[in-house]
């Protein structure tokens, strides 16, 4: 752990980079995912010492934060069945984006948190296997594992396949 | 292509375009980004800083103190309970299978008093006379009198010589049936060992 605190600078451009991704994460658990988001980034700049990952390390931070929270109001268990049922969308809408957002809401939604967490912190949060193996207790394999069904899940749901063999038929 | 690798590629497709999806963040406050800075400015313990804990205690899952998570459990805990489990679970199948196999306990057969092969039966016939005669009060020698005085040296040798100098009057009796070989009657049986004991405490 190094001996001094995190910059102004180092902590703002992190909040740029992972503050959306961040709170897509805590939305896995809890429902106020952007106040457990705040907390956490507050909490790492009073360190005293910066942490050597602080990507890993925040991300360690508002999962344990995000799981409290959703224990401490004991709907922990409706929220990792049915986190899809608040209606909102969890992505912005993009006129170019080829997966439709409320869509993709939806089937993450059904599907186990182990897969969501792995999918969500990999391609949003841009952490490795290995980081999220840590992040969750688990091994790399079950987290590769879990990772890959849950594409081949989503994919599924969304039709993907249906619709991309229908894009190359039209090009 | 073949089919695996066209698999593989619409599912990298798939990956891409999902990752496209931008997560949204219009309800993060816009003024923590300025707060953040702010804070990361100030010196240590000026900004409500507090310390990092000094003991894992107050880690309990997330530290309210300073937002460290709790220290992983060694591997070891993780074996603990399982273990344990099996252990218990593997003596119990041990016990069920050793009351399963265990054999019956021996059926314990009825005591039958075993009579001497070579007893002929008029001895059998005067042990059972002088046992009856034993039991029987009236018509013990001592109710009757007649035997008092032998009783009385009966006694006085037993205490002088011990219980050892006087002899069975059973085995006698028996003898003296098997030699003559004629069934005594009860108060024949009686005579001959009063007889018996007068000479003796004569």
């Amino acid at each position: 752990m190094t001996l001094n605190r995190m910059s102004a600078e180092a902590v703002t451009r992190l909040w740029d980079q992972h503050s959306a991704a961040l709170v897509l994460y805590a939305r896995q658990w809890c429902d106020t995912p952007e106040d457990v988001v705040q907390e956490a980034f507050l909490l790492l700049v009073r360190q005293v010492a910066a942490p050597d990952n602080p990507i890993g390390w925040i991300y360690r931070v508002v999962r344990n934060r995000a799981i409290n929270a959703a224990r401490s109001r004991g709907r922990r268990s409706r929220r990792e069945t049915a986190v899809a049922a608040q209606g909102e969308p969890w992505f912005e809408i993009g006129d170019g984006d080829r997966l439709d957002a409320a869509a993709a809401t939806d089937a993450l939604g059904h599907l186990p948190i182990e897969q969501r967490e792995a999918i969500v912190a990999r391609l949003w949060g841009g952490l490795s296997f290995e980081e999220i193996a840590r992040l969750s207790d688990a091994s790399v394999s079950t987290v590769y594992r879990c990772y890959q069904r849950g594409l081949v899940a989503l994919r599924e749901r969304l039709g993907w396949s249906c619709q991309a063999k229908k894009n190359k038929m039209k090009t | 292509m073949s089919g695996k690798e066209e698999q593989d590629e619409n599912l990298k497709a798939f990956e891409a375009a999902l990752a496209a999806l931008q997560p949204r963040a219009d309800r993060l406050d816009g003024r923590w980004r300025e707060l953040l800075a702010k804070e990361a400015s100030l010196p240590a313990y000026e900004a409500g800083t507090r310390p990092p804990c000094a003991s894992p205690a107050g880690h309990q899952f997330v530290c309210i103190q300073c937002g460290i998570a709790a220290p992983v459990p060694s591997v070891v805990r993780h074996w603990v309970w399982p273990t344990a489990l099996a252990g218990m679970t593997t003596i119990a199948a041990i016990l069920l299978i050793m009351l399963v196999v265990a054999k019956e306990p021996p059926i314990a057969s009825p005591f039958v008093a075993q009579q001497p092969a070579n007893r002929s039966v008029s001895e059998k016939v005067q042990i059972a006379d002088f046992r009856r005669a034993m039991s029987d009060s009236t018509r013990s020698p001592l109710a009757s009198g007649v035997g008092e005085a032998a009783y009385l040296r009966l006694r006085g040798q037993i205490l002088r010589d011990g219980v050892e100098s006087w002899k069975s009057p059973v085995s006698e009796v028996v003898t003296a049936a098997r030699a003559s070989e004629v069934p005594l009657s009860q108060r024949e049986q009686l005579q001959r060992l009063l007889k018996q004991q007068d000479f003796r405490g004569s």
